[in-house]
């Protein structure tokens, strides 16, 4: 089991300016209200006293159950994976590196170094290095099943995570139909008490502004079977949502609340991860803009709401708008992964894309891991006591000596972070060596990770979960 | 004549919804023709159009220009034109819409602003359309486009079943159909059997455009 390092070092809001977004988010579920075409949501709403207009779909949730669901939801929230070793403590503050996101329509192929489309094969590729590297915490993806029937994407993408990995997962199952037949999946792993220790959590995401659709349905089966709720809102500044950085994080923050009072409401004490993030649209493109300073200073608003809530968070670090691995994606990720960190996320996710999400790239993954290290390596920050100080050590060694043989540099060493892949020798070796740059030796780091054996599930296992995916093929597939 | 561009250009420019209503209703007054006033305000339209790809404005301007030319239009220039027996000349008409299950529709809605401030007649269906209501609308509006947005590389696959759905009903070769959002390529487009295809809202007018002159 891991404990994060504690980030949360960054602050730009006081605990005034946080009550103040708190309020307005209040304001805006009570006053304006979410809405929804969920015949389910409306009606679960309805039942549990809250004002909902049939008609328009309207639901508007009182301050007081908001508050009565912050109060159940738990401060500690921890993702096992299939194997508990690698088991991740979620908590206000507790930082994590993550491989990916949801599907990419892209993937940068490392050997042609071409963008094409990912096939399940790639899922699986991805889903392995990310296994591999070492600080990646938990793992979504960069790639995506294309080469399935495409009702059943998340389904075969599910197969994929759970055979080839043995860290936390964090990956999307949208609607009843996906979650439920990843539940059942899930309880091959770790049998019916699934709950008690969940490999998984689930990204959930509302459209914004404030709505709930069919797709959220799948809080209700996370919420009973206890599995943790990921909620990573995503409106955009000047578009989905107001253009100041407050109003959009009080809107964020209402979306997220809404999903937290769903989720208490049908089972006390369900996980939850807040993610009221904000995101950035390019005004001269439309896109939203992954390596922008705004969508990097998301993470910052997010981690002092769930300080002030005491609950885990969901942010984004790791990724590019850039279409390949470059200098422009080295400098925003360094940028939104350090941010991230120092600002105490606990799950930075997003490591390996590209193209603000369109392109995954192992390659990309590869240099973002090394820049995790890097992160990680800064957020540890400073000890002070009288083995860090070292009196005796330099008395040692006295003036004019080296501490080079020293035990205690022997000993502390490990506080070193000490690059692999990025470039410290000399020119002249550097010239030597073949004159690579970062995105070669990536690219040669893929090759190798993909060449040693897999960590794939016990076969009697992943038979079972394979036998799970073709029954939800039949089932999708014969109503076609 | 020329004043009134000026003053309207002057107001599509400057971003100034009041100032734009004003004039439009003070021309009115003036007895200049609805007719007259729509071109005027698409000529300005065009110089935001211009300045946008110039990368003088940001989105946000054409957005909110269109928009506002649309409210201004729709609310005091066609009930006239409607009331006198004549038509606002557009380049055609564009059905557009997001597909089933997916409820993106942010990039569907500046791709409607740009077609409309390029002169055509947008019917926006909406996000989340199911099928049967593409169908529907091609059959009700009648229009020389048909614009499909998606987001979701699971709810790509929709625009296919829109296109199959348009054959089935022998409308297929009544419209051209658009395709695009994040996951669509040219290659999707082609294999579905779509007319064009467009990375970004700019690139639909410009593919928009070019299909109706393959028409007329």
């Amino acid at each position: 089991m891991k404990f994060g390092l504690r980030g949360g070092q960054l602050k730009f809001l006081s605990r005034s300016d946080v009550e103040k977004i708190h309020q307005t988010s209040l304001q805006i579920l009570e006053e304006i209200g979410v809405k929804s075409s969920s015949k389910m949501i409306l009606d679960f709403f309805a039942k549990s006293g809250v004002e909902t207009d049939r008609k328009s779909g309207l639901i508007k949730i009182p301050e007081h159950l908001v508050k009565e669901a912050l109060k159940k939801a738990p401060s500690q929230v921890t993702i096992y994976g299939r194997d508990p070793k690698n088991a991740i403590v979620l908590e206000s503050g507790r930082i994590y590196f993550g491989l990916g996101g949801t599907p990419t329509p892209y993937i940068l192929d490392h050997i042609t170094g071409e963008m094409r489309r990912p096939t399940k094969e790639d899922v699986i590729n991805a889903t392995r290095l990310g296994e591999y590297l070492p600080e990646m915490d938990f793992i979504m993806t960069i790639a995506g099943a294309f080469d399935v029937p495409y009702e059943l994407e998340y389904i075969h993408e599910w197969e994929a995570l759970l055979t080839y990995t043995t860290k936390p997962i964090v990956y999307s199952a949208p609607g009843l139909f996906n979650v439920n037949k990843v539940i059942e999946m899930g309880k091959v792993i770790k049998g019916e008490e699934i709950g008690k220790e969940p490999p998984f959590g689930i990204y959930v995401e509302m459209p914004s502004p404030l709505m709930l659709h069919s797709s959220n349905e799948n809080i209700f089966s996370l919420a009973k079977n206890s599995i943790p709720i990921v909620v990573g809102q995503m409106p955009q500044l000047g578009a989905t949502a107001p253009i100041t950085y407050a109003g959009a994080t009080a809107l964020s923050n209402a979306e997220n609340l809404v999903a937290l009072t769903l989720a208490e409401l049908i089972n006390p004490g369900a996980p939850f991860v807040l993610g009221s993030y904000v995101t950035a649209m390019d005004m001269r493109t439309g896109r939203c803009a992954y390596g922008a300073p705004e969508f990097a200073m998301g993470n910052i608003v997010n981690a002092s709401l769930a300080e002030f809530y005491n609950l885990p968070t969901f942010g984004w670090g790791g990724c590019s708008d850039s279409k390949v691995p470059d200098a422009q994606a080295g400098a925003e990720v360094m940028m939104n992964s350090l941010i991230a960190a120092l600002s105490g996320i606990c799950l930075i996710h997003d490591c390996g894309y590209l193209a603000g999400g369109s392109i995954g790239s192992l390659e990309m993954a590869v240099i973002a891991n090394e820049i995790a290290g890097m992160v990680k390596r800064i957020v540890r920050g400073i000890e002070v006591d009288d083995e860090t100080l070292a009196l005796d050590v330099i008395r040692d060694v006295g003036p004019g000596g080296h501490f080079l043989s020293h035990k205690h540099t022997l000993k502390h060493l490990s506080t070193l972070y000490i690059s692999e892949l990025f470039s410290r020798e000399s020119e002249v070796k550097w010239i030597k060596l073949g004159k690579k740059d970062v995105r070669v030796k990536a690219r040669e780091k893929v090759n190798k990770i993909l060449s040693e054996p897999t960590v794939a599930l016990d076969k009697t296992l992943s038979e079972e979960i394979n036998k799970i995916v073709k029954k939800a093929e039949e089932e999708v597939l014969k109503g076609k | 004549m020329s004043e009134l561009v000026e003053q309207i250009k002057s107001a599509i420019l400057g971003f100034e919804e009041e100032k734009l209503v004003e004039v439009v209703k003070e021309s009115l007054e003036k007895n200049v023709s609805p007719l007259e006033i729509i071109n005027a305000l698409t000529g300005a339209l065009e110089e935001v159009g211009r300045k946008f790809e110039e990368g003088e404005i940001f989105l946000v301007h054409l957005v909110m220009a269109g928009e506002t030319t649309k409210k201004v239009v729709s609310e005091y220039l066609e009930p006239l034109l409607k009331k006198s027996g004549t038509e606002r000349k557009t380049l055609g008409r564009v059905v557009i819409g997001t597909v089933a299950g997916d409820i993106h529709d942010i990039g569907k809605n500046i791709v409607a602003a740009l077609l409309f401030s390029a002169g055509f007649d947008v019917i926006d269906l909406g996000k989340d359309v199911p099928v049967e209501k593409f169908i529907e609308a091609v059959k009700k509006h009648n229009p020389d486009i048909l614009g499909m947005s998606a987001l979701l590389s699971t709810t790509l696959p929709v625009q296919k079943e829109v296109i199959e759905a348009l054959k089935k009903n022998n409308l297929r070769d009544k419209v051209k159909v658009i395709v695009g959002g994040a996951p669509v390529t040219a290659e999707w487009a082609q294999q579905i059997g779509a007319d064009g295809y467009a990375e970004d809202a700019v690139e639909a007018v410009r593919v928009a455009k070019s299909l109706i002159q393959v028409e007329k």
